[in-house]
C-alpha cells in the first residue's frame, strides 16, 4: 500500500477525477482496477482515490459517451469490463486538459507573490 | 434504448473483480490474505454507497428524489395529524380567500370577450367637454359605418329589456340591437342556423338570434325553434340562428338573451329613435385591423361626426376616442373595480397571516425533528437532500392546502354571488359571468399561489436546519439552548400580529363607514313606505295609463293598514334622474340653473315623511290647466332666496314661458344615493310635469304594517285592472339598502377576513407558546423548586410572550395609519384615524392575544417540579 504520509496526500477536486480517468485511459483499454492503480501510481502515490468512486465516475463517462465498455479477459485469465476512449472522449480530453492547464497557470500566478514574500 | 440496465447488471461483477484483484496484489505484497481483504476493502470504500452512486448516474435523480421526498413527507405528515390538520386548514383559508376573490377580478377585470383576435376591439367614445358618452346618435352610427374609410369593421348596438310573449305568461328577456355588421366584426358566427351576416341583409324584416343559454332555458335546446316566431313587445320576430355557447355579446352585465336587427328599435319602442338627432343611444364598436393607427382612426372618426353634428345643428368641441373592448363591456366592472381591488389588498395580507402560521408550525416541527436531521446529516444526506425534504413537505401541505382552498372559494363565491343576485345589484341579473366556474384561470392561480407559499414556508425553517450542529444535537436529544431560532419565531408572531391589527383596524373602518352611512339623515322616513312601479309595454297610451294610475292610488289608499299613498316620478332612489331648467322671474336673460325635479301628487311630502318647513302641499286643485305651481327644497330656498321668503315668489321652471308660483318649502331629502350630499331639488306637481313621465310613475304607499303582505296586497290590485303587466313593488328600505350594497358587502367581507386573521393569530400565538412552554419545562421546574410562586411563573411566561405581541400591535398601529390613507375614499363620515374604531381594534386584538397566550402560560405555572427536574 502507499507509503506517502497522511499529510502529503491530496484529496481529488470534484471532476478532477474524470480528467485523470480519460487521461489514463489514452494509453489503452483498461479494467477498473488497472485504471485505480495506474492513476495511483503516476501521481507518484500522492493522489489518494477512493478507489470506490471510480466507478460512479465511469458511468457517468459512459452516459455521456466519452468512454465506452466491453467484456474483455484479464491479465490473469479472468472476465472483465474494460473500458476504451471514444472519439468524443479523446476530443474533451484535448479540452479539459487545456483547461485544466489554465487554471493551474492561474491558481500558480496567485499563489506565486506569497511564496515569495515566504522567503528571507 | 437505455443502457442503464446492461450497464449496471455486470456492475457487482466488475466491483467483485476489483476488490478480488487489489486483495491479489496485496497477497502479492506478502500480506497474509485475510488482511489483504479488509485492505483492499478499506481503500475501495463503502460498496453499498458506491452502488448506489453508480446507479444514481444512470437514473433520473430529480424526479426519483422527489418520489422518494414525497413518500417520506407523506409519511410524516400522517405521523402528526393535528400538525398537519393545522397548516392545512391555514393554508385553505388563506388560499381560499384569495382564490375566491382572485375568481371575482377575474370575472370582472382579467377575462377577455369569447371571440378571435379581442385586442382588435374597440369602442368609439363621443367626448365633448363636458362629458364622455360611450353612444352616438344612429344617424351619426351610420356616418361612421358608412362613410369610413379606414375605421375598420363599425357595427352599433344597443340594450333593451323586451317582453317575450304576451298575457300572464309573458316575461322579460334581454335583447341586444345590433348593427349589420355587428357579427362580422366580433367574428362570431351562429352556432346553429344562418349565416348572421343574413342578419343585416334581412334587416328590414324581424329576424332574431338567440343565445344558447336561452335556448337551453326556454326551449330545451329543441333545433324546432330555428324558424318559429317570437312575440318581442308584440312585434313578430322569426328565430333565425342559435350562438356558440358562452357569447353573450359585448357586455358582461347584460347576457344578451335576443339579437335583433337595430333597424326595429322603433316597432320595440313604439317611437323611433332611428333619425333623432340629438339622442345618443348608439354604442359603437369597431375591429381595427393590426397596422392601422388608433391615432388615424379617431382622427377620421372625429371628422365625419363633426361634419354630422353640425349639420344636425349641434356645435361645439367634439372628439372621438377609442378605448379598447377586448374585455367585455361592463358597469359593473366600473362600480366594482376599485373594492374588488381592496378585497384582493386585504386577503393578500390574510394569506401572509397563514402562511407566518404555518412558518410557526414548521418551525415548530423543525426543531422537534433537530435530532431526526443531524442523523440524516451524520448517515450521509447532503444538505441540499434535506432542505428538498423539507420543501416537498411544505408543498404536500400548501397542495392540500391549495385543493382545499378551491373548494372553499367555490362555496364561497357562490354563497356570495347569490346573495348579490338575491338583492340585483344594479337593478339586473348578476352576470353569467360572475358566477363562480373552476376555469383555467382560477385553478392556475389557486396552484401558483399554493406551490410559492409551500417553497416559501417549507424554505424557512429549512435555512435553519442547515446550521444543525451534529454533534451538540446527536448528544442530546434536548434542544440546544440557543437564542437564535427562538428570537426568529417571536420576529413572526411579531410580523403576524402587525399584519392581522392591519387587517382588524381595516376591517374595522369599514364597518363602522357603513354603519355610518346607514345612520344617515335621509330627510324622509323611508320604513313602513313601499314603493310601487309597472312596466307598461306598448299596449296602453299615456292616457289611459294617466286614469289607471289614479284609480290604482284610490285603491292603494282604501287598502286596509294603508295611511297614506301617493305618485312622484322619479321615485325615491329610483336610478333615473330627472332635471329642470331654473331661473327667477324677471332674470331671463341670464343661462337658466339645471336642477333636480321630481314631479309629484298631492300627499307625497306626508306620505314620505318630508317636513313641509312653509307654504303648503299641491292639492288636487293644481291641474294642467291652472296656474303653475312649484315648491323648493331647503337648500334651492337657500341659495335663491337667501334673506326673502321664497313663498309667493314667481320662477320659470321646466323649460316654460309661463312663470310659476313658488308655493312651499320642505326640508332637503337625498334623492339618489346616500352617499351624496342633498340634491338641489324642486318639486312640481304631476299634472304639471312636462317630458314622458307618465310610464315612469311610481306610487309610494305608507302602511303601518312593516311586514310585506301589503306588498302582496299591491300587486293584486294592479294584477286586477291587468293580469299581464309586470310590476315591481318594493320597501322603501330595501331600496336604500341596496344602493349600499357595495359598501355592505366590503364592510362584511373585510369583517370576515379580519376575523380570520385574528383567529389565525391567535392560534399561532397559542402554538408558538404552548411549544416555548414545552422547552421551557425543566427551567421553569428548577424555578419552583428554588422557590418561585406560581402565579410569577404565569405572570413571567404570559409577560415574554405578550412582548413580541404587544410590539406587533404598536408597529401594526403605525402601519394602519399610513395605510389607512388608501383606504380615505371608501370612509363615510369618519376619519380614517378614528379614535374608536382603533381602541376597539386594539382591545379586541389585545384580549384575544391575551387569551391565547394565557391558557399555555397557565400550563406552565402548573409544572409539577419534580417530574420537570426529572425530566431533564
Amino acid at each position: 500500500m502507499s507509503t506517502k504520509e497522511q499529510r502529503e496526500r491530496i484529496e481529488l477536486l470534484q471532476g478532477t477525477l474524470d480528467l485523470l480517468i480519460l487521461r489514463t485511459l489514452q494509453l489503452g483499454a483498461m479494467h477498473g482496477h488497472a485504471i485505480a492503480k495506474a492513476i495511483e501510481f503516476r501521481s507518484n502515490e500522492v493522489l489518494q482515490v477512493e478507489q470506490g468512486s471510480l466507478y460512479p465516475a465511469l458511468h457517468r463517462l459512459i452516459r455521456r459517451g466519452w468512454i465506452s465498455a466491453a467484456e474483455g479477459t484479464s491479465e490473469n485469465n479472468r472476465k472483465a469490463k474494460f473500458y476504451v476512449l471514444t472519439a468524443k472522449g479523446r476530443r474533451q480530453l484535448v479540452l479539459e486538459t487545456s483547461k485544466w492547464d489554465k487554471l493551474a497557470d492561474a491558481i500558480a500566478l496567485i499563489l506565486k507573490p506569497a511564496e515569495q514574500e515566504g522567503q528571507p | 434504448m437505455n443502457p442503464r440496465k446492461p450497464m449496471l447488471q455486470s456492475l457487482e461483477d466488475d466491483i467483485r473483480f476489483h476488490i478480488e484483484s487489489e486483495t491479489q496484489d496485496n497477497i502479492d505484497r506478502g500480506m497474509p490474505p485475510e488482511e489483504a481483504h479488509r485492505a483492499a476493502l478499506l481503500k475501495f470504500g463503502n460498496v453499498a454507497r458506491v452502488m448506489e452512486d453508480t446507479r444514481e448516474v444512470w437514473s433520473m435523480p430529480w424526479i426519483e428524489r422527489r418520489l422518494q421526498d414525497m413518500r417520506f413527507g407523506f409519511r410524516m405528515l400522517l405521523k402528526h395529524p393535528s400538525f398537519t390538520i393545522a397548516a392545512v386548514l391555514s393554508l385553505a383559508l388563506g388560499i381560499g380567500a384569495n382564490t375566491a376573490v382572485f375568481s371575482l377580478v377575474d370575472a370582472l377585470l382579467l377575462q377577455r370577450l369569447p371571440v378571435p383576435h379581442p385586442e382588435q376591439l374597440f369602442s368609439l367614445v363621443r367626448a365633448t367637454p363636458q362629458e364622455r358618452g360611450e353612444s352616438f346618435s344612429y344617424k351619426e352610427f351610420l356616418v361612421l359605418s358608412q362613410n369610413g374609410r379606414q375605421l375598420g369593421e363599425v357595427a352599433g348596438y344597443a340594450y333593451r329589456t323586451v317582453r317575450v310573449g304576451s298575457g300572464p305568461q309573458s316575461e322579460n328577456a334581454f335583447a341586444q340591437l345590433v348593427s349589420d355588421h355587428y357579427f362580422t366584426a366580433l367574428a362570431k358566427n351562429a352556432a346553429h342556423g344562418s349565416d348572421l351576416g343574413k342578419l343585416g341583409r334581412q334587416a328590414s324584416g324581424a329576424d332574431a338570434v338567440i343565445s344558447d343559454k336561452y335556448w337551453q332555458r326556454q326551449f330545451a335546446r329543441s333545433p324546432a325553434v330555428l324558424g318559429s316566431t317570437v312575440a318581442l313587445n308584440g312585434n313578430a320576430f322569426t328565430i333565425v340562428g342559435i350562438m356558440p355557447a358562452g357569447f353573450t355579446g359585448a357586455s358582461i352585465d347584460y347576457a344578451a338573451d335576443y339579437w335583433v336587427p337595430i333597424t326595429s328599435q322603433p316597432q320595440l319602442d313604439g317611437d323611433s329613435l332611428l333619425s333623432a338627432a340629438g339622442t345618443h343611444w348608439v354604442r359603437v364598436i369597431t375591429r381595427v385591423p393590426p397596422g392601422l393607427s388608433d391615432r388615424a382612426i379617431s382622427a377620421e372618426a372625429t371628422a365625419l361626426i363633426k361634419r354630422q353634428a353640425r349639420s344636425s345643428g349641434e356645435g361645439g368641441e367634439l372628439r372621438v376616442e377609442l378605448e379598447n373592448a377586448a374585455r367585455p363591456d361592463s358597469g359593473l366592472r366600473s362600480a366594482l373595480a376599485s373594492p374588488l381591488l381592496l378585497l384582493f389588498a386585504i386577503v393578500g395580507l390574510l394569506l401572509l397571516v397563514a402562511c407566518v402560521n404555518v412558518a410557526h408550525l414548521f418551525e415548530a416541527r423543525a426543531a422537534a425533528r433537530h435530532h431526526e436531521f443531524s442523523v440524516r446529516l451524520a448517515i450521509g444526506a447532503g444538505r441540499a437532500r434535506l432542505l428538498s425534504q423539507l420543501v416537498t413537505e411544505s408543498i404536500i401541505i400548501a397542495s392540500a392546502g391549495g385543493v382545499m382552498a378551491v373548494l372553499i372559494a367555490w362555496a364561497a363565491t357562490r354563497a356570495l354571488t347569490n346573495y348579490i343576485s338575491g338583492h340585483s345589484l344594479l337593478a339586473i341579473p348578476l352576470p353569467e359571468g360572475l358566477r363562480f366556474h373552476p376555469n383555467l384561470h382560477v385553478l392556475v392561480f389557486a396552484a401558483s399561489v399554493a406551490v410559492v407559499v409551500g417553497v416559501i414556508v417549507g424554505l424557512s425553517p429549512a435555512i435553519r436546519s442547515d446550521d444543525v450542529d451534529l454533534r451538540m444535537a446527536l448528544k442530546s436529544s434536548a434542544p440546544s439552548a440557543r437564542s437564535n431560532p427562538r428570537s426568529r419565531r417571536r420576529w413572526l408572531l411579531t410580523t403576524q400580529m402587525t399584519i392581522s391589527l392591519l387587517l382588524l383596524i381595516v376591517a374595522g373602518l369599514l364597518i363602522r363607514s357603513f354603519q355610518k352611512l346607514n345612520e344617515v339623515d335621509l330627510g324622509f322616513s323611508p320604513s313602513g313606505v313601499v314603493q310601487v312601479q309597472v312596466d307598461w309595454g306598448t299596449l296602453y297610451t299615456d292616457g289611459q295609463i294617466r286614469q289607471i294610475a289614479d284609480r290604482l292610488l284610490d285603491q292603494f289608499r282604501a287598502l286596509p293598514g294603508v295611511s297614506s299613498a301617493s305618485m312622484a316620478v322619479p321615485g325615491v332612489f329610483s336610478r333615473s334622474t330627472w332635471q329642470s331648467t331654473f331661473q327667477l322671474q324677471g332674470q331671463s336673460s341670464a343661462q337658466p340653473a339645471l336642477v333636480d325635479v321630481t314631479a309629484g301628487a298631492p300627499g307625497f311630502f306626508r306620505t314620505l315623511g318630508i317636513p313641509l318647513l312653509r307654504g303648503r302641499d299641491f292639492t288636487p286643485l293644481d291641474t294642467r290647466n291652472t296656474e303653475r305651481v312649484v315648491i323648493l327644497s331647503e337648500t334651492m330656498a337657500r341659495s335663491y332666496f337667501p334673506t326673502s321668503d321664497p313663498v309667493g315668489q314667481r320662477v320659470l321652471v321646466q323649460g316654460e314661458t309661463i312663470p310659476a308660483e313658488i308655493i312651499g318649502v320642505v326640508s332637503d331629502i337625498k334623492l339618489h344615493s346616500v352617499l351624496a350630499s342633498a340634491p338641489r331639488l324642486i318639486y312640481v306637481p304631476l299634472t304639471q310635469a312636462k317630458g314622458p313621465v307618465t310610464r315612469s310613475i311610481t306610487w309610494e304607499i305608507r302602511s303601518t304594517s312593516l311586514e310585506n303582505p301589503i306588498v302582496g296586497a299591491l300587486v293584486r290590485q294592479v294584477h286586477q285592472i291587468d293580469p299581464g303587466l309586470h310590476i315591481d313593488a318594493e320597501p322603501v328600505v330595501d331600496t336604500i339598502a341596496q344602493s349600499i350594497l357595495v359598501q355592505r358587502l366590503a364592510a362584511w367581507l373585510t369583517g370576515l377576513f379580519g376575523l380570520i386573521g385574528l383567529l389565525l393569530a391567535a392560534v399561532g400565538a397559542y402554538g408558538l407558546l404552548s411549544y416555548t412552554v414545552v422547552q421551557r419545562v425543566p427551567e421553569i421546574g428548577i424555578r419552583l423548586a428554588l422557590g418561585a410562586v406560581r402565579r410569577e411563573v404565569l405572570w413571567l411566561v404570559w409577560r415574554q410572550a405578550m412582548q413580541p405581541i404587544a410590539v406587533g400591535m404598536a408597529v401594526g398601529l403605525l402601519l394602519a395609519t399610513a395605510a389607512t390613507r388608501l383606504l380615505s375614499s371608501y370612509l363615510f363620515g369618519l376619519s380614517r384615524s378614528d379614535p374608536m374604531t382603533l381602541a376597539a381594534c386594539l382591545l379586541l386584538m389585545g384580549v384575544v392575544a391575551g387569551f391565547a397566550c394565557y391558557l399555555p402560560a397557565r400550563r406552565a405555572a402548573e409544572v409539577d417540579p419534580t417530574t420537570a427536574l426529572r425530566f431533564e
